[in-house]
């Protein structure tokens, strides 16, 4: 095993266990806003960490480039999806969890 | 390596089953569009993983187009909550 | 116009990466749909003035490490075996009125474990050209969802740090002006916020 077979199989595994951890959020989480942040992130930066370790590994310079493609676009497209969710499920109302305090967004409106 | 790989995806498919249950659960179509981006994320992963064990880019054009339309997705199903209610 | 061109440069870039190499004929044709892409989508003129390329590096450096440490803090949160969430949403008065300038700031908000971009007021902002001698437009408020609450003003102050980061980075110079002014208070007197 060389070193960078190493390297990509820390990285792979690290990945999975924050794209896990997200799993895992949402199954526990009160409310579909704290659901929301562990659906997003730790799984966005897993995917990175796991798209990483996998161009050490791919052969072909083309597949190299493809996941370096998918990592910028998950940065891109996972954060205002989202927004996106969050902003129409807080309008639709009713999914907050009580505890939610100071709940500023509604005394805005 | 292979045994890497091997972690990597039994810890992916837990971590899709406990989004298929929150699917499944619900309460309302927020959750279940959160917990539907959430498994796209993890295929999109499953398909690195499987990159990574081949050393071939076999699936990765499909990861691109799963990640693009899954995004697209969310963004039509959050429009819809807006006009209609979770 | 040099936004237009590095806007083509871009988009031929991400075709040639789709398929991996770098060809003439990928060349070419990447160039041609990205001036088709750009004819149909036009940019304004706005776009890409300011932009400070060791600023931006600078930026996507801090927040690359910010992303890490904090992604660990949020799965810390959600393996805890008894939660212990204080969840809020705080209302953040940025003091720029760009929207790629709003934009940023929103996705690096979001991007940043433990807050997340709910909603953005008046929904409408900086849209219209702003000529001399007419109000400046108001700058808009964002509304951060955070998991773990301490103090609502830390979340608004923080708030206002990356919005300073991100206005060094690809700011404007009407941008820059707006960023030295004072932190805005919240609530503000009078009205609530709402256009």
């Amino acid at each position: 095993m060389s070193p960078a077979d190493v390297v990509s199989g820390i990285l792979i595994v690290s990945g999975a266990l924050l794209g896990l951890v997200g799993g895992i959020g949402v199954l526990r989480l009160p409310d579909v806003f704290a659901r929301m942040h562990a659906a997003t992130k730790p799984p966005t930066l897993g995917l990175v960490l796991v798209a990483t370790g996998a161009i050490l590994r791919v052969d072909a310079i083309s597949d190299a480039t493809l996941l370096a493609l998918v990592i910028m676009l998950q940065f891109l497209t996972a954060p205002v999806g989202a927004h996106l969710i969050a902003r129409s499920a807080h309008a639709s109302g009713g999914q907050v969890d009580p505890a939610t305090d100071p709940d500023e967004l509604a005394e805005a409106d | 390596m292979i045994v890497a790989t091997n972690v990597a995806f039994v810890l992916i498919c837990v971590g899709v089953l406990s989004t298929l249950v929150r699917l499944v659960i619900g309460p309302s179509l927020a959750d279940r569009i959160v917990a539907t981006d959430l498994f796209l994320t993890f295929l999109v992963m499953g398909s690195a993983v499987l990159s990574a064990r081949d050393g071939r880019g076999t699936y990765l054009e499909v990861m691109l187009v799963v990640a693009v339309v899954g995004f697209l997705g969310t963004a039509i199903v959050a429009r819809f909550i807006e006009r209609r209610g979770a | 116009m040099i936004s237009r061109v590095l806007v083509v440069a871009w988009l031929t870039l991400v075709w040639v990466l789709l398929w991996g190499e770098a060809s003439i004929g990928n060349i070419v044709a990447g160039c041609a749909l990205g001036v088709l892409v750009l004819a149909v989508f036009p940019i304004g003129a706005e776009h890409g003035r300011g932009v400070h390329p060791l600023a931006v590096l600078s930026f996507g450096w801090w927040f690359a490490r910010a992303l890490v440490v904090a992604n660990l803090s949020v799965a810390r949160e959600v393996l805890r075996p008894r939660l212990r969430l204080s969840q809020a949403i705080v209302a953040v008065p940025l003091r720029t009125s760009s929207p790629i300038v709003a934009a940023f700031v929103a996705n690096a908000i979001t991007l940043t474990p433990g807050t997340l971009t709910v909603d953005v007021r008046p929904v409408e902002f900086g849209v219209q050209e702003h000529h001399e001698g007419t109000q400046p437009p108001t700058p808009p408020v964002l509304f951060v969802h955070c998991l773990v609450t301490h103090d609502p003003d830390a979340v608004r102050a923080d708030g206002l740090e990356l919005e300073e980061r991100v206005v060094r980075a690809f700011g404007t110079p009407a941008d820059r002006v707006a960023v030295q002014g004072p932190a805005p208070t919240w609530p503000r007197t009078g009205r609530e916020g709402a256009p």
